[in-house]
């Protein structure tokens, strides 16, 4: 349950972004994740969700965006969509792939309007 | 930027307010990734132990593969070689047993309990290091006993080891990939019992290397002291900075 760690980085990184910007209400939390970022999206759903009960920001929506994984075979340069960490190129049966995106864990953006505080 | 405060954010069009159902609104692109502090002491940590001449290693394994009798035994057979720089960091959600049983070799060790935390992070062994007041010395870091969690923690280890039992299943690497996508070395311990287990090494390997075709194994049994020496021989080359990961 690493979910509920990561959920108490975002609502301090929430909240260091809010005081530097110093304006508006909070509307949404938008995160970037990884589909083999081995985050899981439930539990980090209701992770965050939970934490933000016990700051100004309860309730604001979360909207998570996820990224499919795209891997590279390192044997003959295909480029394929990877099920999993081991999962063998179709083109030549090597399992000497590299990821080159589905691993993201980011806090993207925060949705905040305007005029009220 | 933002009409408001003159923030640094982007105003958004009526369209995409009218989306998000906010009647005036701006969007703050934050961009930043999640692990970024954890990483940010990390690569602290590398850096002033590096400077103190200790050289990090991150124990990481499922509950009761015998990462802590296996350091009992490494302490013990390091010690008969003539290198006694050792220190040892304890994770464990509750107890102070581990490091008790550590102490008793002869070393320090520090306890950190994460209570409701399931792994280690690099601020915890941070403090643990500053605890332990040690120099020019191996630094074991034997992280709480979870193959999911602690995969995505760099704490600053130099390197990190998985360690698996034969008892555990052979295709433990594939059900629990990225623990073994993120080691430099893999520990395959209790051979012992490989005659009354259904465990085949090579199928266990070949596995693991599906998953990291880097890792470089090892093969103990820490209660007969089969694969000690090996072991042992290849921790003093890579502190001694003779072997890389």
């Amino acid at each position: 349950m690493h979910e509920l760690s990561l959920a108490c980085s975002v609502v301090e990184l929430v909240e260091r972004e809010m005081r530097r910007h110093g304006c508006g209400r909070l509307c949404a939390i938008e995160m970037t994740v990884g589909g083999l970022s081995g985050i899981d999206d439930d539990a980090f759903s209701y992770s965050l969700r939970m934490v933000l009960e016990r700051t100004p920001f309860a309730g604001v929506r979360v909207e998570i965006h996820r990224v499919d994984p795209a891997a590279r075979c390192d044997d003959c340069g295909e480029t394929f969509r990877p099920a999993s960490l081991y999962t063998p190129c179709p083109r030549c049966g090597s399992y000497a792939a590299r990821l080159v995106s589905g691993q993201e864990f980011r806090l993207s953006s925060l949705i905040v309007e305007e005029g009220k505080e | 930027m933002c009409t408001t405060c003159g923030c640094g954010s982007h105003e958004m069009s009526h369209e995409e307010m009218h989306r998000r159902g906010i009647a005036h609104g701006h969007e703050i692109t934050v961009e930043q990734d999640i692990l970024s502090e954890n990483n940010r002491v990390a690569r602290q940590n590398r850096t002033r132990w590096g400077a103190a001449g200790c050289v990090a290693i991150n124990m990481v394994s499922s509950p009761g593969s015998g990462k802590t009798t296996l350091l009992e035994r490494t302490i013990g057979r390091l010690g008969e070689m003539g290198f006694r720089h050792v220190a040892v960091i304890e994770g464990d959600q509750q107890t102070e047993n581990d490091a008790a049983r550590i102490r008793r070799s002869g070393v320090p060790a520090v306890q950190i309990n994460t209570h409701n935390g399931c792994h280690l992070d690099a601020r915890m062994v941070a403090s643990a290091f500053d605890e332990l007041q040690v120099k020019d010395s191996l630094l074991f870091i034997e992280n709480v006993g979870n193959l999911v969690c602690p995969a995505m923690f760099d704490l600053g280890e130099s390197l990190r080891v998985v360690l698996l039992s034969v008892t555990e299943g052979d295709d433990k690497p594939l059900k629990y990939p990225y623990m073994f996508a993120g080691a430099d070395v893999c520990v395959i311990n209790k051979v012992d019992l490989l005659p009354y287990v259904d465990s085949d090494l090579a199928r266990l390997k070949g596995n693991a290397l599906k998953v990291n075709r880097h890792l470089r194994f090892f093969e103990t049994s820490s209660t007969r002291g089969t694969g000690i020496d090996a072991w042992c021989g290849y921790l003093l080359s890579f502190f001694g900075g003779e072997e890389v990961r």
